[in-house]
């Protein structure tokens, strides 16, 4: 038994579901049926209830079914041995709401942690072809799961780069004079916090990486190297830009420049990977990221495999799920169109598994 | 889980959209009353169909009110207040430590300390924070008249009590450094027992008492 489950997930105008109800059972489950009838979408509104907003793109707006007014997402879960309730509400003109066990939330970001889950989705791939601040976002939002000092530092850093350029933008190119020492000064302090714990990171996922790799094969040894944008004294830096940031109207440097370099056998993923390559270092790096919440939260975080076997054949993705079957695993939810492929996946377990199909809906 | 209504029932609201009110009388009132912040489409109709149900004494009482807020009110001359006078209430009570100023944002602070009966000095209301975003700089705020307080009113300690955001912090940073140089006065903020990021009208009337019974030196805020 997971000690994290959905057991039963109901989607009101939520993007193609007009209305639709899942009863799902606590290790796989199997979302079948052709393109277009929302296999995805099921695991989009799993990923809002995780994280409050969207993994696959698009916004808020965007997830409101084409005509409707507002979606909603409710759902049951287990966790830890309690059951509970999850709901989220959202309609363009009011702000979205999150209620847990009847309460609403004032502030998502307490909820970050509670349900926790993984996504390994084709659109993975941004992270090693997309630029820097992709790399930044997926670090970001593992390490802000568990971890709110990250979390609390990491938003005051936004919001005082945000002024700061506001500041830089609105001068017109004149110094701005006094009013940018607060600035500087809180934009070093943030980054004094945040630098070490973006190292941290990248220190404390890399072994699991490593192993994932190992196992998973497509390459001996993946690493991941944390390189800040600036090494030294942010304040200093700031201060010898200073001139070409009034006249370019922006912060240039900072830790909204940060990158996270991955590669594979000593080379850059990016510049170097073959596509198989790059696939099979994007499952290892998710699997890498499961582990390390889940070390964390202590709590097994769902697992959301969209279209499986867009980074695997029949044979790893059968390796795949045997893994996924042992204990260290949770609950897990795999999307495919084609209905053999998933039940050969899931041959012989039985109740640990069940499959869904999506059906279109009868006019 | 059968009811999937949300409590904010955008199903009906949706329907709006395709009203026509029939009446251009009642359609100004909605439009005036949705003008207000927080005030949907939906609730303006709510309460425009609410008056038109009201009694018509308890309506001139409501536009009287409304005449009155508009034409008269006035701003402290002192502390920047909203007041009925030329120097408020609180600026005029004789029995105030005139030593002991605590700088808000605006006039919910002041009623919020004031609530919490741990305060016995006077305010000056900065009337807004510095964001650069919302285009509130220095200069859109009561900077000037508060620096020029210090020396005449004999000011010995300074108090900021602004909301613990990145807004309320630039807002405390820029009036630190701009105190003229070699005055003899303790600059102290509420210590920040309220929540990182709340602003002030969040917090709850006991520990906003607390945090400003157990203010601490300015300097020591910029720690962390
Ligand atoms: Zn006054």
């Amino acid at each position: 038994m997971s000690e994290l489950w959905l057991s039963r997930l109901e989607l009101t105008g939520f993007r193609s579901h007009e209305r639709a109800e899942f009863e799902f059972v606590s290790k796989f489950n199997g979302l079948v049926g052709d393109n277009g009838l929302g296999k995805t979408n099921v695991l989009e509104a799993i990923h809002y209830l995780s994280m409050g907003k969207p993994y696959f793109g698009g916004n808020d707006r965007q997830s409101v079914r084409e005509g409707g007014d507002f979606f909603l997402i409710k759902a049951l879960f287990s966790r830890l041995g309690r059951d509970e309730d999850l709901e989220l509400a959202y309609a363009p003109a009011e702000r979205k709401q999150m209620k847990r066990n009847g309460k609403p939330l004032d502030r998502l970001a307490d909820h970050l942690g509670v349900f926790p889950a993984v996504v390994i989705a084709p659109r993975d791939q941004e992270l090693v072809d997309g630029p820097a601040e992709e790399r930044r976002r997926f670090a970001d939002q593992v390490i802000s799961q568990s971890d709110r000092t990250y979390l609390n530092a990491l938003t005051r850093y936004q919001q005082l780069l945000k002024q700061r350029n506001a500041l830089l933008r609105s001068a017109q190119g004149r110094d701005p004079g006094e009013q940018l020492a607060f600035f500087d000064f809180g934009l070093a302090q943030a980054a004094e916090e945040l630098i070490p714990l973006r190292a941290r990171f990248c220190d404390e996922l890399r072994p699991w990486l490593e192993a994932f790799i190992d196992r998973i094969g497509g390459g001996e040894q993946a690493s991941m190297v944390y390189q800040p944008d600036v090494e030294g004294s942010i304040t200093e830096v700031l201060e010898r830009n200073r001139a070409q940031d009034v006249r370019m109207g922006y912060t240039r440097r900072g830790l909204h420049k940060d990158e996270f370099e991955w590669s594979l056998d000593g080379r850059v993923l990016r510049h170097f990977g073959s596509q198989g390559q790059q696939k099979s270092f994007l499952l290892a790096l998710k699997l890498a990221q499961y582990a390390l919440l889940r070390s964390k939260l202590e709590l097994t975080p769902l697992l959301l495999l969209d279209d499986l076997f867009d980074k695997l054949d029949a044979r790893r993705a059968g390796r795949l799920i045997e893994l996924l079957r042992t204990e260290e695993y949770g609950q897990v939810f795999v999307t495919d169109t084609h209905p053999d492929r998933i039940s050969a996946l899931f041959e012989g377990m039985g109740e640990e598994a069940r499959i869904h199909r999506l059906t279109p809906t009868p006019a | 889980m059968n009811n999937t209504r949300p409590h904010f029932a955008p199903l009906l609201r949706s329907n709006f959209a395709h009203l026509e009110y029939a009446s251009r009388i009642l359609e100004q009132a909605v439009e005036a009353l949705g003008r207000l912040p927080g005030i949907g489409r939906k609730t303006a109709l709510r309460l425009a169909l609410h008056l038109v149900r009201s009694k018509p004494e308890y309506n001139h009482q409501l536009v009287e009110a409304l005449v009155k807020l508009t034409d008269e009110i006035k701003r402290c001359r002192v502390c920047h207040n909203l007041s009925d006078t030329d120097v408020c209430a609180i600026c005029t009570q004789p029995k105030r430590d005139t030593h002991l100023l605590c700088v808000v944002e605006d006039i919910r602070d002041v009623l919020a300390i004031e609530a919490t009966g741990q305060f016995n000095g006077r305010y000056h209301v900065l009337g807004g924070l510095i964001s650069p975003m919302d285009g509130i700089g220095p200069a859109e705020l009561e900077i000037d008249s508060l620096l020029a307080r210090l020396e005449p009113e004999a000011i010995r300690e300074l108090i900021f009590a602004l909301g613990a955001t990145v807004e309320g912090d630039s807002t405390a940073f820029y009036l630190f450094r701009k105190l003229p140089p070699g005055i003899e006065i303790r600059v102290t903020a509420i210590s920040r027992g309220i929540g990182v990021g709340d602003p002030l009208e969040f917090a709850d009337e006991l520990s906003l008492g607390r945090s400003i019974v157990h203010r601490i030196p300015y300097e020591n805020t910029l720690q962390r």
